[in-house]
């Protein structure tokens, strides 16, 4: 008993990530580290947009020459991390494969934020012939990280919290539903507003049906989100849902106006004509959203649509809009009132500022009809008033308009 | 063949030339005639290939004298511009003809003395007279050809047409995706040959395009059901049917296709295990030679994870290619910083124009992609690519493309076939 190794304790037992084949490999070369080489992705560090199992995937396979053509080895840390063990691994020949994975991520701000130095908030790279005891107190702080985000992912696995990903038998099912329930209540509505140089002015609110509390109505236990296109097919049903409650509103009461998101199907639907009856001569009352894969799916209906919509005085806004579309098209010609520009509410502006002039330049011709929507902070506003806009939407917003109606001047 | 597309339509024709020979013709008028033979009044059964060809070579003595020139319109009337001193030669040939077709009502004289079968004109009184009939013929021929085209596009639009049918429901869709788990796709495949085409010469394949006919599917799974009918409903199907080309492509008969390929995608489908599995399976040389197409519409769905994913494919060596472009969604696309290789711009009948404004700013926004960049696809008739051309596009997709390359493999296969009895 006393000659046979000792079972200490392992701190990576039952972590998700592979840790423990790297505490392995690590104990191995303690005694033989001549050439060997340590790599720290800090995939953990981008946006959780970019580290979905599909990217992870794709990421690890950058390694794959590597790990066949030398002695190299990559590790996916629980927290989805990726760690490059490798000996006698020509640097450059590691370069080649870190340069692809900025390519990848090129757009995450985690990538175009970083200074131009060396790039350690991406990769760090560890000599183990010196740095040996660095990565050993990294690798624990990795497990510690890792075991926390295991014992989460237990008790929050996404199909737990999210529900089942939808198909289309499930679909019918919560259209079914949805046809029959009631949603009026499920209605809230966020404000938009234009700040100028006398203080802030509602432009409208906008009125939606959360889409958290639509689930638990119509689709408990279903993820409803899961899939891009059926949810789309989904909101159009929604759709005629909301122009039907919406349509008892007063339109000729005194107020801003309401703004709310529909398919172009449904402008084109004699459903909506219904509702433009109701509105009345009071048009400039409703702004209607169009989302942009919408708007870019069939031009030619979208201008129906915006003619339409235009016809009744209604006015119109493209939603969605990623930042990064500006720099591949100009949404000028398609002559709407409102743009609206989704903030990641993460961008700080020290991560930004290469790009700062790169977006103002993109939103010259369009200033006046932009709305920066997800405005989560004031720092986000700051953002956007250097760019030059001057129309915002967001949680933010919300805070400060409810200040205002406190105040008694909304 | 109904839509053959022959080289000769594309010269100018025989109405346009006679035009010019008679604007020509104005300062040699004199001792000049013109017979016009009416050879499109005559019953059907007298005006076949064999009876046209008999009455021309009635004035061949004429032509091969050099003292006429014979035109043969499209409507199959001749006429025949001679000099005074073969007037009784011509008027031999005319007594040949009427003894020819002398049981045709057209022959038959009428009261008012009016011959329906020749027209005579002198061309010095007349001169007038025949330019405004070379005029008239030009205008009828531009407008035949035109209705020719109308039905040609109405015939192609019927076909799109007949394929409608009750609109999909989420229910119908299960069902059908419930049939695709089990059915055998592979008959299903399709393969379309996007060809080079400059002039009139014949197509040069540049790639081809694998893919699920949903005519195909619909007919085999779910008759009756219009599966575009919802936007929606059918990019979640196609994202389906990915899933299915992916495992049919990597089974070794497409392998082996001669050519480079392309294939639609969604931007998801490529980020998913079923795309890693496939790209395991290929070849790093053979991914050279594959091109992925990807829909405007998904790409716009989310830029981020579109970049994502064009960064992932390009890497690994596959080209791309983007594909659902319109007239009106053409001058929005920056081609080259979005990283695709080629673009498809899909021909509709009304994109074709007179309008030269329109045509120059169509020809900018093609030069603007790279023409060589363009490729035009469903392009279903020869109008789309006569229009093409003139827009500057140089690769043509569809099935009028289709047509043509089978009409020069026949051609090659006669050729071939006379040089071995030869």
């Amino acid at each position: 008993m006393e000659d046979t190794v000792p079972t200490t304790h392992n701190p990576t037992l039952g972590i998700a990530g592979e840790e423990p084949p790297l505490v392995d490999h690590l104990r191995r070369i303690r005694n033989n580290r001549q050439g060997c080489i340590a790599i720290h992705i800090h995939l953990s560090r981008l946006r959780p947009y970019h580290r979905e199992a599909a990217h992870v995937r794709i990421a690890v396979r950058a390694f794959e020459n590597l790990s066949n053509n030398y002695d190299a080895n990559l590790y996916v840390a629980a927290n989805c991390d990726l760690v490059l063990m490798c000996r006698d691994v020509r640097v450059n020949d590691i370069d080649v494969v870190i340069r692809k994975l900025r390519n990848l991520f090129a757009e995450d701000p985690l990538i175009f934020g970083e200074d131009g130095g060396r790039g350690e908030r991406f990769a760090s790279w560890y000599d183990l012939e010196i740095d040996y005891g660095l990565f050993q107190s990294m690798l624990d702080d990795l497990i510690e990280d890792g075991l926390r985000i295991t014992e989460d992912k237990d008790a929050a696995s996404s199909e737990v919290v999210l529900g089942k990903p939808i198909d289309a038998r499930a679909l019918a099912a919560v259209v079914d539903r949805l046809q029959h329930t009631r949603i009026a209540d499920l209605i809230s509505h966020q404000a938009a507003v234009e700040v100028g140089g006398d203080g802030g002015r509602l432009l409208f609110r906008e009125h939606y049906v959360s889409i958290a509390d639509l689930k638990k109505r119509v689709a408990p236990g279903v993820h409803i989100m899961s899939d891009f296109w059926l949810f789309l097919y989904l909101t159009e049903i929604l759709d005629r849902r909301i122009l039907a409650v919406l349509g008892r509103r007063d339109f000729a009461a005194p107020g801003r106006p309401i703004s709310l998101n529909l398919n172009i199907s449904t402008v084109l639907s004699a459903d909506f004509d219904a509702f433009a009856m109701r509105v009345g001569p009071n048009g400039d009352k409703v702004v209607v959203e169009l989302q942009q894969v919408d708007v870019f799916a069939d031009l030619r209906l979208f201008r129906e649509a915006r003619d339409r919509l235009r016809r009744r005085g209604f006015a119109v806004l493209i939603d969605g809009l990623h930042p990064l579309a500006l720099q591949y098209f100009d949404p000028l010609p398609l002559d709407v009132d409102y743009i609206k520009i989704n903030w990641s509410g993460n961008l700080l502006s020290s991560e930004f500022k290469g790009r700062l002039r790169q977006v103002r330049d993109s939103l010259a011709e369009i200033r006046d009809t932009v709305v920066l929507a997800r405005i989560d902070d004031e720092d986000a506003i700051k953002v956007g008033m250097e760019i030059g806009v001057t129309r915002f939407q967001g949680r933010f917003i919300d805070r400060l308009v409810s200040a205002m109606t406190a105040g008694g001047r909304a | 063949m109904a839509t053959g597309f022959d080289s000769q339509r594309r010269l100018p024709s025989q109405e346009k030339l006679f035009l010019d020979y008679v604007q020509r013709l104005h300062d040699h008028k004199e001792g000049r005639r013109l017979l016009h033979i009416h050879m499109s009044g005559l019953r059907p059964y007298n005006r076949r290939d064999h009876h046209l060809r008999i009455a021309a070579n009635g004035f061949e003595q004429v032509i091969k004298s050099l003292q006429g020139q014979l035109f043969t319109l499209a409507s199959s009337d001749l006429i025949l511009v001679f000099r005074r001193e073969a007037q009784s030669e011509v008027e031999t040939s005319v007594v040949k003809l009427r003894f020819l077709f002398g049981d045709d009502p057209l022959l038959i004289p009428e009261s008012d003395g009016v011959d329906r079968f020749c027209t005579w004109y002198d061309a010095d009184a007349q001169y007038t007279d025949i330019l405004d009939l070379a005029r008239s013929l030009v205008a009828d021929e531009k407008a035949r050809e035109a209705q020719v085209e109308a039905e040609q596009e109405a015939k192609a639009a019927l076909r799109v047409k007949q394929e409608f049918g009750e609109p999909i429901t989420p229910r119908t869709l299960a069902r059908l995706e419930e049939a695709l788990s089990r059915a055998d796709l592979s008959n299903m495949v399709r393969r379309q040959y996007a060809s080079a085409i400059v002039g009139s010469a014949a197509p040069q394949p540049v790639f081809s395009e694998l893919f699920i006919s949903i005519g195909d599917l619909r007919e085999a799974m779910t008759p009756g059901i219009d599966l575009a009918a919802n936007r929606w409903l059918f990019q979640h199907l196609t994202s389906v049917l990915d899933r299915r080309v992916l495992s049919l492509l990597r089974k070794d008969d497409y392998f082996t296709l001669s050519g480079d390929i392309s294939f639609n995608l969604n931007v998801v489908t490529l980020l998913s295990p079923e795309f890693l599995a496939f790209d395991d399976s290929v070849t790093a040389s053979r991914r050279g030679t594959m091109m992925v197409e990807l829909q405007r519409i998904d790409i716009f769905r989310d830029l981020g994870a579109f970049m994502f994913a064009r960064e992932f494919i390009k890497e690994r060596g596959y080209r791309l290619c983007l594909d659902g472009l319109t007239r009106d969604t053409l001058g929005f696309i920056d081609r080259e910083g979005l990283g695709f290789d080629l673009v498809k711009l899909i021909w509709s009948p009304d994109m074709a124009t007179e309008d030269e404004r329109e045509i120059d700013h169509l020809r900018d926004l093609v030069a603007r992609v790279g023409g060589d960049r363009v490729v035009m696809s469903r392009c279903d008739t020869r109008q789309s690519i006569d229009f093409g051309q003139a827009i500057g596009v140089g690769i043509f997709q569809g099935r009028h493309v289709e047509n043509l390359i089978a009409e020069e493999h026949r051609k090659q296969d006669l050729l071939q076939r006379k040089r071995r009895r030869g």
